[in-house]
């Protein structure tokens, strides 16, 4: 079975400085990883590198996604290839509709793949269904993408998106922070069912209260730049206990 | 100052052409306007005013200055798509061609040229006619005083409603040409109309155009003025609007400014009745080396009216915007809500906007706001949408469209949406007959 996911020595930083320094990772198909770590630790960094962000240099290493080095790879292509990303700060888009949003985003999906553009009620079909997965109001279809959204209503839309794109590698960046319980349940809820022997998770997070909904399959410990620790979840929870001294 | 040569021994050279077709009262103010032309001249770059605007690349260039006196009858015209109009009229070269040269429609509308209204309702011309230029005397208003051979002139009686009209105002001069287009615009009491105006070039040709409007609104008039301006990349326009409101009388406006080298609109409305609404939008597109001016000044004379600036612009390449924006409140102007918002994108370095809002307020009891914003496209949500798939450029498509939604939401006729967001997006695009793969998916292809 090939690897998701094999991220080898990465090394990498913004503006001349070194935030991931020699960063190793494999995830397999039907992985859950989870990675923890204090602040400013390159959590995000390594999330933003893996989804092609501007702005950051790789300076050695390589990032495998399904068998392809995807380095030099756009955005946009790596999205296209099966790479989402869960925001932990969702943007908003004053003026563009969700509807409009996901029509865009389900359609380029589909030209990449040689398909014709999805048809309306076949769309209409489909977001209706994943609405349901992740228990988001229906009204949301017509206000502007993450405009005025509560917190929690952020966090579900994230999942919402990655439900209608059905990536094989979703990155779910601090999905909890800021959720009240209900959210980060069904935010939770609306993962597990998206769970297959063949997509993957990383999920991000700096609590150990997020993985009693998403149990991982692997818990990684990020320090200065590196995974310094990896076990089951039993480490999610020794952390929790002894904090981050555990790997200092 | 090649242009202004040029058209000053025209003026002298061709007196009984410029004057002889109009009656005293036209030629009087004519002959004056000619004289302080040749006196002052285009204006100076030191005026305020103009200091923005790349006026040279005009005022050296040749433009024939009597093509607009001679009416070509072989000029044809035909209209653009705009939907459930009662009448279509074009002003074709600064002349009014429609079947008939002047009528009155069974509601008592009048309807036609203005050279022939002059002759037919001189009473009616008089009363109005240059009254609101008298006061203000801008830039060009000489010129287009001086030399204007015709333009529209619209009457509609007191309590005469649900009239739309559509007018294409077409650039179709075979040489260079300078053209002046004078218009009338008269609305009696509680009388309502809508006008749809699309500015077109037919000819791949420089056009300097000076395009002047006086419009009345008497008390309870209500006056929805929609105009599409696409003119090709070597003409200009200079449009002064003026507006009298009368007292419970409602102005809107919506000027869309999609393509033409230099485009330039002022509009001054001055509210002297009470309890009045006015709102101007103004949505403006340039690229390459293209200008683009909005200059707005609304007056509140009396009190408890109502009036709303919102403009918002996209400059591309190296094009140059100029927003000066004003309100005025005067001291018997109490209770007066008054706001006026620009915005604005610059995709490039290069690209420039001044953008300048006013308030004067001599009233104490009064709302007031005003705003300007100018800005990049935002890059966080440039990547949030790359990173569902989408690619860069309808990333960017897709939020300057988004940009361009407040405007395009402020019209009122439904009928006129859905094109004005085809031109909007076919523009945006940057080519108006590609566009099997955007992701906009207009509704209409050419």
């Amino acid at each position: 079975m090939n690897p998701i996911l094999e991220i080898k020595n990465l090394h990498a930083g913004i503006g001349g400085k070194e935030i991931l320094k020699g960063l190793n990772l494999t995830v397999n198909p039907g992985e859950v990883h989870a990675i923890m770590g204090p602040n400013g630790t390159g959590k995000s960094t390594l999330a933003n590198i893996i989804t092609g962000r501007e702005g950051y240099e790789v300076t050695e290493g390589e990032i495998i996604f399904k068998a392809k080095d995807i380095l030099s790879l756009d955005p946009e292509e790596r999205a296209l290839e099966g790479i989402f990303l869960g925001f932990q700060y969702p943007v908003e888009i004053p003026g563009v509709s969700m509807t409009n949003f996901m029509k865009a985003a389900i359609d380029a999906k589909r030209k990449y793949k040689g398909l014709d553009p999805i048809k309306p009620g076949e769309f209409l079909k489909m977001m209706r269904e994943k609405q349901a997965l992740v228990d988001i109001p229906d009204k949301i279809k017509n206000r502007s993408v993450n405009e005025g959204f509560s917190g929690g209503e952020k966090k579900k839309n994230e999942i919402f998106q990655m439900a209608m794109l059905d990536p094989d590698l979703a990155i779910l960046d601090e999905t909890d922070s800021g959720l009240d319980i209900d959210a980060l349940r069904s935010v939770a809820e609306g993962v597990n069912k998206l769970r297959s022997k063949d997509n993957a998770f990383i999920v991000i997070t700096h609590y150990q209260r997020l993985l009693d909904y998403i149990v991982p399959d692997i818990v990684h410990i990020m320090y200065d730049g590196k995974i310094v620790k990896s076990g089951d979840k039993e480490l999610a929870l020794e952390l929790e206990e002894k904090g981050y001294k555990l790997v200092e | 100052m090649k242009l202004q040569d040029n058209i000053i021994e025209y003026i002298n050279e061709n007196q009984a052409l410029l004057n002889d077709s109009f009656p005293d009262f036209i030629k009087d103010i004519r002959t004056k306007a000619q004289q302080d032309f040749i006196k002052k001249g285009f204006p100076s770059q030191k005026n305020e005013k103009w200091r923005r605007t790349k006026l040279k690349n005009i005022a050296d260039q040749y433009y024939h200055p009597g093509i607009n006196m001679i009416f070509d009858k072989e000029l044809k015209w035909e209209s653009c798509v705009v939907p459930e109009y009662d009448r279509a009229v074009a002003l074709v070269n600064g002349h009014y061609v429609a079947e008939k040269i002047l009528e009155v429609l069974p509601n008592g509308i009048v309807i036609g040229s203005l050279q022939a209204a002059t002759e037919k309702y001189p009473d009616l011309v008089k009363r109005y006619f240059n009254k609101l230029v008298a006061q203000q005397n801008k830039a060009f208003d000489d010129l287009n005083a001086a030399m204007f051979a015709d333009g529209l002139f619209l009457y509609v009686p007191k309590n005469v409603q649900g009239f739309r009209l559509q007018i294409t105002h077409r650039l179709d001069a075979k040489i260079d040409a300078l053209i002046n287009v004078r218009n009338l615009i008269i609305l009696e009491e509680n009388a309502q109309i809508d006008m749809v105006q699309c500015d077109d070039s037919n000819q791949h040709r420089s056009h300097f155009v000076t395009f002047n409007a006086e419009v009345f609104l008497a008390d309870k008039a209500k006056l929805n003025w929609y105009k599409y301006q696409n003119i090709n990349n070597l003409s200009a326009i200079f449009s002064n609007h003026y507006y009298e409101v009368g007292s419970q009388a409602n102005l809107y406006t919506n000027f869309i400014e999609l393509n033409g080298k230099t485009l330039r609109n002022e509009q001054f409305a001055q509210i002297i009745g009470v309890a009045a609404k006015v709102d101007l939008y103004g949505l403006y597109l340039a690229d390459k080396l293209q200008q683009v001016d909005n200059v707005i000044f609304v007056s509140h004379d009396k009190e408890g009216s109502y009036s709303n600036q919102k403009f918002k612009g996209i400059l591309d390449d190296s094009a140059r915007g100029f927003f000066n924006g004003q309100i005025l409140v005067k001291k018997d102007a109490q209770q007066t809500n008054a706001f006026q918002k620009n915005d604005n994108i610059l995709l490039t370095d290069k690209a420039r906007i001044s953008s300048q809002p006013f308030l004067e307020i001599y009233a104490d009891d009064v709302s007031c706001s005003h705003g300007s914003t100018t800005g990049q496209i935002d890059e966080d949500a440039l990547f949030y949408i790359r990173q569902r798939g989408i690619s860069k450029r309808d990333a960017q498509l897709l939020q300057l469209y988004a940009f361009t939604g407040e405007i395009i939401d402020a019209i009122k006729i439904p009928e006129l949406i859905e094109p004005t967001k085809d031109l909007v997006k076919k523009r945006l695009n940057g080519k108006l007959d590609v566009c099997e793969d955007c992701i906009l998916q207009c509704q209409t292809r050419t």
